[in-house]
């Protein structure tokens, strides 16, 4: 057995919550209430099933990594170097989605889509504050545009929606 | 002859001004997404569904069938000049393409690349338009039982083909499969997984499923190796066209690989990837200039594009006439139909004819003006790989939040968003694909109901779902695409050690 890597630790806590999630649809399916007397087949059968399976493959990955069968990240190469994840960049990026999560019904799409473009294009070293901005406001405004005008679709108003129509 | 007259009427369809129009805007969305690498046509298609709200069926989905052409001819562009391949299908594109334009070949790759696609896809086509009408006629006699073995099928096939281990891809149908639970069962209004929060009675929304894992899962993972990545893009030197020699030695790769492609697209066989890489070592094989390959040699070009595109014609039969996706493009073509109310089945072809027909004879149509465009406008595309990165990314995660809100106008779908795409990152991060978890996702609810519906039939007897022949015939298969690998593996091992 080989020796379990900084990276293979990472994986088994990701396989093993998956794992725990198995069991957890079995739990909740236990658990259920189910209204009487409509349905001949249980609405019980089939999230058992896929809890089980979920079970079943989560604990033969949590086996395939322990004994050293450990993932090859996306886009590279098995024997590649293992690189860390670069949180302060992520971060900045989960950021950005919160931003515009927290920001979109009270101030409107193109504020919040601003905040999202421009603190994801700053994480990826963006850093001409003023060019950037702009094309970020630019990007939101066309796109608000383009949606609600030319397809009908409706996206939460704010100031700047209001002063551009 | 009957499916000649349908296809003529289809062209009628498809030739008004407005569904010329939307199909027309597909094709050039289609490629500028191709284009621009972390899009692929999957996702593509999954942003702009919120148009079905406002746009009438026909339309959208001769602008989706559009831009599912376009994306893959755009993917093409990606990976010869830029290495980093747009989608799956593309991968192998870019083996010998990048080579060739990195030897000043760019043009010639380009245009055997688009020629092929165009080759293949209109031959394709064709193969669907005769092929979906007879399937859909055998299919009508599928009782549930069978249906839900198809399903279980494609199923094992989409997730043991993908990626790297048939165990992360079977992680990934679970993961899709338990997202599918959440929600009010349909025929009890049980509720499963909700944790009592009313936002989740009607389900996760499928959509905000895919932008999130596709778009917000990729730019974390892009995120977490900012420092690593880096890419430049080939110019295109000499002219898009093909010498005399290059079209000899194209277009024999170009009708093999749409030989191998459509097949296997019919048939799941978990997407682009396997068709490409078999189009491609058979090529290697055939080749008289062996010895080019791995260093540009334009039959490694030709014969996987040709294979790629054949393959995603391929794909849209059994989602026609059996509303099975085999792919995660055809699942969200899926999704589209879904949002009309409208389901794919063996009934689609008799109820929906205008519908389906038009959308046939617009991916004649699509497939057409995606000649005529990309060729000339190569130096437009080529433009738009040199999108400054943090604007690209700042843009399709933008793009990806609007997708996710905009269908049920609703916050909770957009924290769901956020923990999805964290999900899609750990994916990318431990090697597991991401297309079986989409399948899962999309046609589990589906086989739940048929899984019902057999044992309603049935009264509760489980004996039901293995008694027909067809269920036993595709348990065995099922059994022989679980095992095989296994016995492969075992037969090297023991070879290795002899």
């Amino acid at each position: 057995m080989k020796r379990t890597t900084k990276a293979g630790r990472g994986e088994l806590a990701f396989a093993g919550s998956l794992l725990l999630l198995g069991f957890f649809v079995l739990y909740d399916t236990f658990k259920m209430e189910v209204p009487e007397g409509l349905a001949i087949i249980s609405p019980r059968a089939f999230p058992y099933i896929v809890g089980a399976f979920l079970i079943v493959v989560s604990a033969g990955l949590i086996v395939t990594v322990v004994r050293g069968n450990l993932a090859v990240p996306e886009g590279t190469e098995p024997g590649d170097q293992f690189v860390p994840a670069d949180f302060k960049t992520m971060s900045l990026v989960v950021a950005g989605i919160a931003g515009h999560v927290i920001l979109l019904e009270k101030l409107g799409f193109v504020i919040a889509a601003t905040v999202s473009f421009y603190l994801v294009a700053y994480a990826f070293g963006a850093r001409k504050i003023v060019k950037d901005f702009g094309i970020a406001l630019a990007f939101s405004l066309i796109t608000y545009f383009a949606f609600t005008r030319g397809l009908n679709i409706r996206l939460p108003q704010g100031i700047m929606e209001n002063l551009f129509s | 002859m009957n499916s000649l007259n349908m296809l003529l009427d289809g062209f009628a369809t498809a030739f008004t001004v407005t569904n010329l129009i939307y199909g027309l805007a597909g094709t050039f969305l289609g490629t500028l997404v191709g284009v621009l690498p972390g899009i692929g046509p999957a996702l593509a298609i999954a942003l702009l569904l919120p148009i079905t709200m406002s746009v009438p069926p026909a339309a959208a989905l001769i602008m989706f069938a559009s831009i599912y052409y376009g994306a893959m001819y755009g993917g093409s562009t990606t990976s010869i000049l830029l290495n980093t391949p747009g989608e799956s299908g593309s991968v192998i594109t870019a083996l010998e393409g990048n080579k060739m334009a990195k030897a000043g070949r760019a043009g010639a790759a380009l245009a055997t690349a688009a020629i092929g696609s165009f080759v293949a896809g209109t031959i394709a086509t064709l193969l669907l338009a005769f092929g979906a009408p007879a399937m859909a006629d055998v299919a009508v006699k599928i009782q549930p039982a069978g249906y839900l073995s198809l399903m279980i099928l494609a199923f094992a096939t989409v997730g043991t083909l993908l990626g790297q281990s048939m165990l992360r891809g079977l992680v990934s149908l679970a993961v899709g499969l338990v997202i599918g639970l959440v929600g009010a069962d349909l025929q009890s209004g049980a509720l499963r997984l909700t944790f009592g929060n009313l936002n989740a009675v009607d389900g996760i929304e499928t959509v905000t499923v895919i932008v999130a894992i596709f778009a917000l899962g990729e730019v974390l993972y892009l995120a977490s190796r900012y420092k690593v990545n880096n890419w430049t893009v080939i110019s295109v030197k000499d002219k898009t066209w093909m010498t005399k020699s290059d079209l000899k030695r194209s277009w024999r790769p170009w009708l093999r690989g749409t030989a191998i492609g459509f097949p296997l697209g019919v048939i799941p066989a978990g997407g682009s990837e396997v068709p490409t890489f078999l189009s491609y070592a058979a090529e290697k094989k055939l080749s008289k200039n062996k010895e080019e390959f791995g260093h540009g040699a334009i039959e490694g070009v030709a014969g996987p594009e040709a294979a790629n595109n054949a393959n995603a014609a391929g794909a849209l039969v059994p989602l026609l006439a059996l509303g099975l996706p085999t792919s995660a493009t055809a699942a969200v073509v899926l999704v589209a139909f879904q949002l009309y109310n409208i389901q794919p089945g063996p009934m689609l072809l008799s109820t929906e004819p205008v519908l389906v027909w038009g959308l046939i004879a617009s991916l004649f149509i699509g497939n057409t003006l995606l000649l005529l465009l990309n060729l000339p406008l190569i130096k437009f595309w080529v433009k738009l790989l040199k999108i400054p990165r943090p604007y690209l990314y700042g843009g399709i995660t933008t793009l990806a939040l609007f997708g996710a809100y905009a269908l049920n106008a609703s916050t909770f779908d957009l924290q769901i968003a956020l923990a999805v795409g964290a999900l899609g990152y750990f994916f990318r991060r431990f090697g597991v694909p991401t297309t079986p978890l989409i399948i899962g996702l999309i046609m589990g609810p589906l086989a739940e109901t048929k899984f019902k519906l057999a044992l309603q039939i049935s009264n509760g007897d489980y004996s039901v779902l293995y008694a027909g022949v067809l269920t036993k015939v595709i348990y065995l298969i099922l059994f022989l695409v679980i095992i095989g690998p296994f016995v492969w593996n075992f037969k090297k091992k023991l070879a290795i050690k002899k």
